[in-house]
């Protein structure tokens, strides 16, 4: 398994407080990266209700959480996972 | 483009914030509250101190609440006082945009300054190609003298090592009529006969000292009064979520809207009223017809002594509030659009007939629909029908070239051949360009948006226009009426004889003149 798997929250909140420019990197990240990089969209997770919406956007590479992220953050998060799914 | 950053994401988090209080009539109590519970969990200051920022906050509030912002204001009246007024019904001024003079960052003067890649050339092409003799030589490296300087820019085009960059003022900069420019205190000021309301200064100023004066209260104030709302829904705003509008238009009924209706359907009514429009100018012997339907660009044709040239045909908003109201006087009609224009072409047909009660835009009902906790995707798909009937020309307003091709295909049963110029985004070149293209003598359709790519690009929507770009032809995709608009057969022959003289000598070309 040396895939990377991104999962970008769809949901509501996430959406408007900056998911949507997040969904617009899908394109350029599987150009990127190829098949090793799975991104898909995702219904709500549940972390914006904890957060009274201040932490939103969230993100997922692999199982790390991504907060308030942004296509900067997201593509570094993504970088590194799949460094260190290359070195061991 | 990059929207989203923490002036937009802060304006959003308000927007919801205000929402929450409105639903649960808790607005006037605690609205002036929000300006410290905002800022007590991991707020970053943004301006000198959180003091500053709260002030700010408490601004941006009074903005959502509809009212300007602008120069020193009245700092002891409480936002509870401003709340009650704007859910009594008191709606924002006609102009909908206002500068809050406290954001404003005060950047300095717009200039250019030779940075450390000078490598201090022999050639020394900036100081060769100075027109005002402001650049020197000093320790070997390039110095621009701020006095003599008149920004022509030479400098810059001529280094070869781009060591001499330009600093922009990011709302000037974007403006395409000059509107917005700095004062003698440094802070920016919009002169309002001139600003066509396009919303780039909106984007542009990182310190997001441009704000909308919003309508939201107005219409949480007539939902929580058991108003009968009524969404008018632009082409633009259906694909701005990942989802099929028949979610979204599920989502707005589930928010409080009681009926939903395409805009779309009016667009093609209004393609069919323009190319009548045009076949009649033609039989006058007028050869040139612009579009009217960006409120943006109907205004910058007045500052470019181009209202002569503007089609006299509502826009697909007023001919759909129109049916709204028809069919139910006692309807609240709001707009739903990723526009800031639209707000001033509501308010300024009102003076006429109060066809739109108040204008959303796609971002205000994205974070609306946040605040009651909607989620798009898990509601249960509307079919479209219900919503309206449009063709895919209809639908296809929400971007640039869309209106020409509606206006060409109605026209088509008319042996009219019609030339197009279309302008995606009105620059500071449109004024001449369309001077030029105006003095057409053959057959010519103008369709003018002020935003570039159109309104899918509108400075309030939700989404990238790329990815709301590939959602609307989907959306076009899905109609179900696959006739176009079109010319009443009649009325399309008659035309057809009242411009065959005109049409006859220009029948050989058609070109497309794209800006
Ligand atoms: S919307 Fe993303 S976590 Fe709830």
């Amino acid at each position: 398994m040396n895939q990377v798997k991104v999962t970008i929250c769809v949901g509501t909140a996430c959406y408007v407080l900056g998911g949507a420019e997040l969904l617009g990197m899908v394109d350029e990240m599987t150009a990127k990266f190829g098949g090793k990089v799975i991104c898909e969209g995702s219904p709500c997770l549940g972390f914006c209700k904890l957060s009274r919406n201040s932490k939103a956007p969230f993100a997922l590479v692999n199982d790390k959480l991504l907060e308030a992220a942004t296509p900067e953050s997201l593509l570094k998060a993504v970088e590194e996972a799949l460094s260190e799914v290359q070195n061991g | 483009m990059a929207k989203e950053n923490n002036a937009v994401r802060l304006k959003r988090r308000l927007i919801s914030e205000v929402t929450n209080l409105a639903l649960t009539g808790k607005l006037a109590d605690e609205i002036d509250s929000v300006p410290y519970s905002m800022t007590n969990e991991n707020w970053e200051i943004i301006q000198c101190c959180i003091h500053h920022d709260r002030a700010n906050l408490r601004l941006r509030l009074m903005s959502l609440l509809g009212y300007s912002t602008e120069g020193m204001l009245d700092v002891d009246k409480p936002l509870r006082a401003y709340a009650q007024e704007a859910l009594a019904g008191k709606k924002p001024d006609a102009f909908p945009l206002s500068l809050m003079s406290a954001a404003c960052n005060g950047c300095t003067k717009s200039r250019y300054i030779v940075t450390n890649a000078c490598q201090g050339c022999l050639a020394r092409p900036c100081k060769v190609n100075c027109p005002k003799g402001a650049v020197s030589i000093i320790n070997n490296q390039s110095h621009i003298d701020p006095e003599l300087c008149v920004n022509c820019g030479l400098c810059e085009k001529s280094c070869p090592f781009h060591a001499i960059i330009k600093i922009p003022v990011p709302c000037e900069e974007v403006c395409p009529v000059g509107a917005i420019q700095k004062g003698e205190d440094g802070i920016a000021k919009i002169d309002e006969s001139k600003c066509i309301l396009c919303g780039k200064c909106l984007s542009a100023c990182p310190f997001g000292a441009p704000a909308e004066k919003s309508e939201i209260v107005q219409v949480l104030s007539a939902l929580t009064h058991g108003k009968k709302l009524i969404a008018l829904v632009a082409p633009a705003a259906m694909v701005q979520f990942p989802f099929p509008p028949g979610k979204f238009i599920a989502a707005l009924e589930h928010f409080g809207f009681s009926k939903v209706m395409e805009v779309a359907e009016a667009a093609d009514r209004v393609a069919e009223a323009e190319a009548r429009e045009f076949a009649e100018r033609l039989h006058d012997n007028k050869k040139v017809l612009a579009t009217s339907c960006c409120p943006s660009w109907v205004r910058a044709a007045g500052g470019m002594d181009l209202e002569q040239i503007l089609s006299d045909t509502p826009s697909p908003m007023l001919v759909a509030a129109k049916t709204a109201k028809a069919q139910d006087p006692d309807a609240f009609t709001v707009f739903i659009g990723p526009c800031l224009a639209k707000r001033w072409e509501a308010h300024r047909a009102s003076q006429n007939s109060q066809l739109v009660d108040a204008v959303l835009t796609s971002e205000e009902v994205g974070a609306m629909l946040m605040a009651a906790g909607i989620q798009v995707n898990e509601e249960n798909e509307e079919d479209l029908a219900k919503a309206g009937n449009a063709s895919a020309y209809g639908r296809g307003f929400a971007m640039t070239q869309g209106v020409t091709a509606a206006v060409k295909h109605a026209l088509s049963p008319s042996a009219v051949e019609v030339n197009s110029c279309i302008v995606s985004g009105i620059t500071k070149d449109t004024a001449s360009q369309l001077k030029k293209v105006q003095e057409s003598d053959k057959p010519l359709l103008i369709e003018v948006m002020a935003c570039d790519g159109g309104c899918i690009n509108g400075p309030c929507q939700l989404t990238n226009p790329k990815v709301a770009g590939a959602f609307l032809e989907r959306y076009k995709a899905a109609a179900k009426k696959t006739a176009g608009p079109m010319l009443a057969a009649n009325s399309a022959a008659n035309e057809r004889k009242a411009c065959a003289s005109s049409s006859a000598e220009n029948h050989h070309t058609t070109a497309s003149k794209s800006a």
